[in-house]
């Protein structure tokens, strides 16, 4: 009995860390439950990000945020979306600051990324699957090759 | 000679002001009325306003001429979005304010470098009026020394073939082909008429152009532009103005710090009376990272100019250009940068000599 209840604890935490690591290796693009889209490309949000795109299709201005430029999961959202790391994203920032462009606002927790798209019209961000509540909704998803079970332990 | 002096302490008390602003720079925006970080100016968030620029102090010895010591360029950037579908941008620049002869007037060496409003129509087409850089080529449009990779000019982008600056009314589109972004900019330029002679500084009369651009992959792209104009140098009371014609061709790659640029153009002048000119010429330059954010750059550049007088003369120059050079850049926003140019025939266009420069955004 004893032995087939911690084979069976055994299971579950294997389950649960099999799970976890599949879903350590997406990375979720989100918005705030009020907002009208839906669903978004790969290169629209490469777009958004590049300031290239500046308003939706309603007229209204896109809000992209990022976590602070050594996050891991940061990291990994640059290299899948621009397959640039951050740091030479910021040779393409100093060009687009001659033309009077800046580059998207960065906040320095996944726990500020939810409260601000919650709360700004147009504000699209990036979370961990581990880190999904009510505030946001998915509209994008994002495999990528690196492990990322670490940023579910912030 | 102290105004000499002056110049390079000014750079080094900037670095080490600048080095303390990068290590104080936070990046959560959230509770501050102002933000300020190095190479990306003061922002107000409430105001939507940024307030930015930067500078370009150099020192040049070029053969059978005296060596200039100059601080060529000292920009300001202000941007206001008042709302999401309008963007004013201007420029206001102070042109080699400082060099070897003194201190100029300051107000006289003041000039608008760009003013214009951005208004979006939809995600992907917009319009710009107001004074802007010419969309010819890739060079002219992003010229500001911290963003380039030499202190000098390749010839192809200088203003002997074009206007730098156009004052008018440009259309742009913006399209994803297969995943790849199209870009297409249509302007038209009346600038005789639409820029205050104080500024003093215009070289088309009338131009309309085309500038497409399509990123082949994100490393690669590749464009092509088209510009007629005239201009009132030309002016021949007999024939009136000529109109002149330019082509051109260009490619970007950038992988990892190496990178590969080349323009290239061809440039037609109608006849004025029995006169005509013809231009074309090309750059390549390579640029390859030698490690401590120290890169080599290496250019090569050709110009042919042709000029003929029906039954009278007729002459042809050709030049070939070399330039090798390094740029350390210890910071993302600065750059120090000491290249040598050389070349055949390129006296009179692009002398050869010893270029030595630092420029930095702020």
């Amino acid at each position: 009995m004893i032995l087939q209840t911690i084979a069976r604890l055994l299971l579950f935490l294997g389950v649960i860390s099999y799970s976890q690591r599949l879903w350590a290796d997406d990375i979720l693009v989100v918005m705030g439950q009020a907002f009208a889209i839906e669903k978004i490309t790969v290169k629209e949000l490469a777009n958004i990000y590049r300031r290239r795109t500046v308003i939706n299709s309603a007229g209204e201005r896109w809000n992209p945020i990022n976590l602070s430029a050594n996050d891991p999961l940061r990291i990994a959202f640059a290299q899948k979306i621009f397959q640039q790391s951050p740091e030479i994203m910021e040779v393409y920032w100093n060009t687009q600051y001659f033309q009077g462009i800046m580059p998207p606002y960065s906040v320095n927790s996944v726990e500020a990324m939810l409260r601000v798209l919650e709360t700004t019209p147009g504000a699209v961000g990036y979370i961990s699957p581990c880190h999904l509540d009510k505030r946001v909704k998915v509209v994008l998803k994002l495999s990528v090759g690196d492990d990322l079970a670490a940023v579910c332990n912030h | 000679m102290r105004k000499l002096f002056a110049l390079p302490v000014m750079i080094v008390l900037s670095v080490l002001l600048c080095q303390s602003a990068v290590a104080e720079h936070n990046d959560d925006h959230a509770d501050s009325w102002y933000t300020y970080h190095w190479g990306r100016g003061l922002t107000l968030p409430a105001a939507n306003l940024n307030i930015g620029g930067y500078f370009k102090g150099s020192y040049n010895r070029l053969e059978n001429q005296r060596e200039t010591f100059a601080l060529d360029d000292l920009s300001l950037f202000i941007t206001w979005t008042p709302h999401a579908r309008l963007r004013f941008f201007t420029e206001i620049e102070q042109h080699n304010w400082i060099n070897n002869d003194g201190v100029e007037n300051f107000v006289d060496k003041l000039n608008i470098e760009r003013l214009f409003v951005d208004f979006l129509i939809t995600d992907s087409s917009s319009f710009r009026f107001g004074k802007f850089l010419t969309p010819f080529g890739r060079w002219n449009t992003i010229h500001s020394a911290p963003l380039v990779w030499t202190t000098n000019r390749p010839v192809v982008t200088y203003d002997v073939a074009f206007a730098p600056r156009a004052n008018g009314l440009m259309y742009n589109y913006t399209r994803i082909v297969d995943e790849h972004n199209l870009d297409v900019s249509i302007y038209l330029d009346n600038s005789t008429n639409l820029e205050p002679k104080s500024f003093n500084n215009v070289t088309f009369d009338k131009a309309a152009g085309l500038r497409i651009n399509y990123e082949l992959t994100e490393e690669f792209q590749i464009g092509t532009s088209y510009l007629a104009y005239q201009q009132l140098a030309d002016l021949d009371p007999a024939t009136g103005l000529p109109v002149h014609h330019l082509f051109g061709l260009d490619f970007l790659w950038q992988h990892q710090g190496y990178e590969l640029m080349l323009e290239s153009l061809y440039h037609m002048r109608g006849s004025t009376g029995n006169r005509s000119l013809e231009e074309k010429g090309l750059y390549l330059q390579g640029v390859a990272p030698l490690g401590s954010k120290v890169s080599a750059v290496a250019r090569y550049e050709y110009f042919d100019t042709h000029e003929s007088q029906t039954f009278s003369y007729s002459s042809s120059n050709v030049s070939h250009i070399g330039v090798a050079g390094l740029a350390w850049r210890p910071y993302l926003p600065i750059v120090f940068k000491s290249e040598y140019r050389f070349g055949d025939n390129n006296r009179s266009i692009a002398p050869s000599g010893l270029f030595i420069s630092v420029a930095m955004f702020f």
